[in-house]
């Protein structure tokens, strides 16, 4: 029996889609077996992309201006961030005088991690860390600064799925620092954020810093009032640069 | 077949590494062009008889790196590199 070219191409998609379609059965397995084996290229391609990415950044801009910015980005952040700390210390050292004192400010348990990629369509990253590493579902991606990147999503056994905060399905309860207003915060992906549901009443200025639970997260860059809503929506600019790091930390005990 | 195999299973194995860990380096306003869906798609309108199998493979080792079901992709680039071979064998005529 002879079958011609269409015949041989449709039987080989109606088997070929049957067996992936069956391979869904066992994602887990299937997709740790891809990651583990992928994994040396996977970090060589991230760390090339980075260098060559600084590499064409500097060049085009200027010779180390790339790398000045950077430290300066750092330093404004840890600054950010202290200003934020001390701000939030005068608020608990007044709860503190009220309540005789409490526990030592909370010390982060943190775990090294490589970013090894992103996905293509989704502002999701994946991260060499999984359950053999103590990671668990919903916990924190932070940098040295202590700027959030997203949350833990899907783990395998030694590879994890984080969620940026810059994707559509994130959403965080957001503060916005010394204004005494919250939001919720959400991604619209491409790397961009906003926050929702502001009350009309939070009066909140461009370059006010946006806050989650201690972690730093961006700078609003714009707010939207609409007369008919109760609520103000403001467009923040995110701290994180997925295209400068290949290092992040999670964090174990949030 | 099995030289087609041979040959497309390991490119495009490396476009998706590629894909996933150094293009997103080089994101124009957050858009990191999809180096699979190029190929395939390139393939499908200059090597029509490797299209099929570009697609499979192409759909199959996006899947593996995105948090979609297998089969997702797959079935999209099917589908295109399907419909472009149907377009250019019914309505396309090359004069040589």
């Amino acid at each position: 029996m002879k079958f011609t070219a269409a015949k041989r191409i449709a039987i080989f998609i109606i088997i070929g889609t049957a067996v992936i379609l069956t391979l869904n059965f066992f994602q887990k397995e299937a997709k740790g077996f891809f990651y583990s084996s992928s994994q040396p290229f996977s970090k060589m391609f991230w760390q090339t992309g980075g260098k060559t990415a600084d590499f064409f950044g500097s060049f085009l801009n200027a010779r180390n201006l790339e790398k000045e910015n950077k430290e300066l980005n750092f330093k404004i952040q840890d600054l950010l961030f202290l200003q934020n700390s001390f701000q939030e210390l005068e608020k608990e050292n007044k709860h503190l005088r009220e309540a005789m004192g409490i526990g030592l400010q909370k010390e982060f348990k943190l775990e090294l991690a490589e970013i090894i990629g992103k996905e293509v369509n989704n502002d999701v990253i994946l991260v060499d860390k999984g359950l053999g590493d103590g990671i668990a579902k919903g916990m924190p991606l932070i940098t040295s600064q202590k700027v959030l990147i997203g949350n833990v999503v899907e783990i395998y056994q030694h590879y994890s799925r984080v969620l940026l905060i810059s994707d559509k399905k994130s959403q965080l309860e957001v503060a916005i620092s010394g204004r005494n207003a919250a939001g919720l915060l959400k991604g619209s992906g491409d790397f961009k954020v906003f926050i929702d549901l502001i009350p009309k009443e939070s009066e909140i200025k461009e370059g006010d810093l946006v806050a989650f639970r201690g972690f730093l997260v961006g700078i609003v860059k714009g707010i939207k009032r609409i007369d008919v809503s109760p609520f103000q929506r403001a467009e923040v600019s995110p701290f994180f640069d997925i295209s400068n790091l290949d290092k992040a930390f999670v964090v174990l005990n949030f | 077949m099995f030289a087609k195999t041979i040959i497309i299973v390991p490119l495009f194995y490396f476009l998706s590494l590629l894909q996933i860990s150094f293009l997103p380096h080089f994101s124009i306003f957050g858009i990191t062009p999809n180096l699979i869906f190029v190929a395939v798609i390139f393939l499908a309108f200059f090597l029509p008889p490797w299209s099929v199998f570009s697609a499979f493979f192409g759909g199959f080792f996006l899947d593996i790196f995105s948090s979609y079901f297998f089969g997702f992709n797959v079935l999209i680039l099917l589908g295109i590199s399907l419909f472009i071979r149907l377009v250019l064998k019914r309505y396309v005529q090359v004069a040589f």
